[in-house]
């Protein structure tokens, strides 16, 4: 799934992994990529937000009561570290940045 | 007054008199205590003293049930055990499922206490109001699934119709973490519970399906609620994986997370060589010939038995590993052939300890011999990382106590302090000594500050289960010192209260007021969300104030050097928990109304949590 970059935009890739492919059309089993076309400036909540008016079961999975925050269901990392490391949802991408989402485990 | 929802009896059995007897369990402490940990916390305050250490004959061991156990909500066959256990010599609380809880229920006890030690090895036989203690000299030896086997030929009763909890042979060697399984797979595992049954000389407890029926004061409600419990589960977010492939999809998760342990925490990043797909939930499954083999009453596709399909094992009946067995028989070891992985967990359950602590021991020993630690001579021969016949032979060592087998058998702590040096610093415990689960808490911040500080011989406050319920955000990031703790403090009390109802606690986890409204329905009583909250932190405090009666404090409340170094590699590479530690333990104490200095629980909240004989024990004159 890819989308051409035009002038003043980046490429940044989402790969959502094992249960969280559920939420994008997955079997639960898989790793589901998309490569996403955004603005220069865009925010990790932007991305996440572009991706989730697209699936409704990722944006009920993905954010609380449909406020801008997260609920508890998935984990994200960006470029393989976890997110509230280097970075926040506010913070700014970069091109080619991968963000990684997957699901909450708690464990058995 | 009917006994809405419980038998209404608990079962003493004084083993160093052989003499079993019937006692009510009070309506009033009911409600206050519910059943399970709350009951045991209870026996365990006002029966062990501090000079009754987990080996001495007073200490209690208690296996109960709760107000849930036989009736329809989803996953009621619960047992939980509390104990003075062997690995921190402090309060256990851990559980298991099957049919215990059901079976012993429909016999007319919520629960059995055993007291005093046995002259001779025995078994407990239940058949209704027959209670009886057996000869078990003929079950020495066996392992725990082999035991199961025996006594079923004994009785003539087999599948749901008899529930066998054992020891295997680490119990009757006391090793310390010896654990309790039953039904084929289902193992109270924590703080070396199986030692102390070991140690009473009980190789097994054998409990028929009574007669007797277990009334519900609102039945048409209760069904109501089970069936909303039920729904929850399969289609809320973060429970539908659980419902479908139990605790599978753990290993992918953690492993995106930097939270699998991987070789004794040496590093967070998965080999090249492995094959992604096999590790995913359907690939662990369908890996398989597999059948369900559910607890009591439960829906869930969680429990399964398999047959392992290829290699040295292959044709073998197995028991599906929880993520924690794919943990502890092999991630944490170096071990990637799941065929492999899952053969060694069931030998685990069957030789009967726990699959964290055999990991963290295990994985030690592997790194200690390839940096020369712990060389081919003392431990009799060569074990190197993924050997799962080595790590076979090693489980043997410790269960008869041979050679280095003898001090390994002490537990990860002890055995590392022994050897010191470079070597203790590779090992993961906590200074408690309690056994962290298997996950690599340097990503998992929650849980490395839960088991640390938790009271029950693991975390007290576990995983949080929907958290805005209790006006707590939603998630937190893993790594975030202050917002952590704060949802470790906050949500203590559900999971102590899980742990009392006789209840799984994967099906437990539903929205607190529809669980609730099971609650209400079988037992008639108008409990609500704030009612459990308060249950659960009056059990918790109790067993931290069982712990501190028995020296066990906040100077203990910290990881070994390994368990809290920074990770390497991975999704947290560089990432120090222990530099925020003590802020940590700051916030997690002021939230959870404990004393900083002195560990206690604060004088108003124990007076708040109808703790006031407590306060007073605790504090003395200064109340």
């Amino acid at each position: 799934m890819n989308e051409t970059k035009s002038a003043g935009e980046i490429h940044v890739r989402l790969e959502f992994i094992s249960w969280a492919s559920t939420f994008v059309g997955g079997d639960g089993n898989e790793r589901k990529f998309f490569d996403e076309q955004v603005p220069v400036g865009a925010t990790l909540r932007d991305v996440l937000k572009k991706m989730s008016r697209r699936y409704r079961t990722l944006d009920e999975a993905l954010w609380h009561n449909g406020s801008g925050e997260l609920a508890e269901h998935l984990e994200i990392a960006v470029n393989d570290a976890l997110m509230g490391i280097h970075h926040t949802l506010d913070s700014e991408m970069k091109e080619g940045d991968l963000v990684l989402l997957m699901g909450q485990y708690m464990g058995g | 007054m009917t006994d809405y929802a419980y038998a209404g009896e608990i079962l003493r059995v004084d083993l160093s008199s052989g003499k079993t007897w019937g006692e009510k369990f009070e309506v009033a402490d009911r409600r206050k205590w519910v059943g399970g940990a709350g009951l045991g916390a209870k026996i365990l305050w006002e029966e062990v003293p501090p000079e009754v250490g987990w080996d001495h004959p007073e200490n209690r061991l208690v296996l109960a049930t709760g107000p849930l156990a036989g009736l329809p909500v989803w996953g009621t066959g619960g047992l939980t055990v509390v104990t003075r256990g062997a690995l921190t010599n402090g309060a256990t609380n851990t559980q298991a499922n099957g049919f215990f809880g059901a079976n012993l229920k429909y016999c007319g006890y919520d629960a059995i206490v055993f007291q005093g030690e046995s002259p001779d090895w025995v078994y407990l036989h239940i058949r209704d109001d027959g209670v009886e203690l057996q000869d078990a000299g003929e079950l020495l030896g066996k392992d725990t699934w082999e035991t199961q086997q025996s006594l079923e030929k004994t009785l003539n009763l087999s599948g749901h119709n008899l529930s066998v909890y054992s020891i295997g042979p680490a119990g009757e060697n006391l090793v310390r973490f010896a654990a309790i399984q039953g039904d084929y797979g289902h193992v109270a595992s924590k703080n070396g519970c199986g030692a102390v049954m070991g140690n009473k000389k009980v190789k097994a407890v054998a409990i028929e399906r009574g007669t007797k029926g277990i009334a519900a004061a609102h039945p048409r409600a209760l069904f109501a609620a089970a069936d909303d419990i039920a729904h929850s589960l399969q289609t809320d977010p973060s429970t539908k994986g659980l419902y479908l492939y139990g605790t599978l999809g753990g290993v992918r998760n953690l492993q995106g997370m930097g939270a699998l342990p991987i070789r004794n925490y040496t590093t967070n990043v998965w080999p090249e060589e492995v094959e992604t797909k096999q590790w995913e939930a359907n690939g662990l499954r369908e890996g398989f010939d597999h059948r369900g083999h559910q607890c009591s009453a439960c829906g869930m596709h969680h429990c399964h038995m398999q047959v392992i399909s290829s290699g040295p094992y292959k044709g073998q009946v197995v028991d599906e590993p929880e993520y924690e067995g794919w943990s502890g028989a092999g991630w944490t070891i170096g071990a990637t052939d799941p065929q492999q992985v899952s053969w060694m967990n069931t030998q685990l359950d069957r030789a009967c300890v726990d699959v964290n602590e055999f990991g963290w021991l295990c994985g030690w020993v592997m790194e200690c011999q390839q940096k020369g630690y712990i060389t081919d001579q003392d431990l009799g021969f060569r074990l190197e990382w993924g050997d799962i016949g080595g790590a076979n032979r090693l489980l043997e060592m410790i269960c008869k106590r041979e050679g280095m087998g003898d001090l390994l058998a002490e537990g990860t702590k002890i055995a590392a302090e022994k050897l010191g040096g470079e070597a203790q610093d590779c090992a993961i415990y906590t200074e408690v000594g309690n056994s962290p689960r298997g996950h690599d808490h340097r990503s998992r911040w929650e849980e490395m500050i839960d088991t640390c500080t938790g009271s029950g011989g693991t975390m007290d406050t576990a995983p949080p289960v929907f958290p805005t319920d209790y006006g707590l955000p939603a998630r937190v990031h893993p790594q975030d010192a202050v917002e952590v703790p704060k949802h470790v403090g906050g949500l203590r009390g559900r999971r102590a209260y899980e742990d009392s109802l006789g209840a799984c606690v994967f099906t437990t986890r539903a929205p607190m007021d529809v669980l609730c409204r099971s609650i209400q329905a079988a037992t008639g009583w108008d409990v609500d969300m704030h009612e459990a909250m308060q249950t659960g932190r009056r059990i918790n405090a109790l067993m931290r104030a069982f712990n501190l009666r028995c020296g066990i404090g906040p100077e203990v409340e910290k990881p070994s050097k390994r368990y809290g170094s920074t990770p390497v590699d991975g999704p947290i590479a560089g990432v120090s928990i222990m530099d925020q530690w003590e802020k940590m333990l700051d916030i997690w104490y002021e939230t959870a109304g404990y004393d900083r200095e002195t560990g206690r629980p604060k004088i108003e909240l124990l007076r708040e949590l109808d703790l006031d004989d407590v306060a007073e024990a605790l504090w003395g004159a200064n109340v």
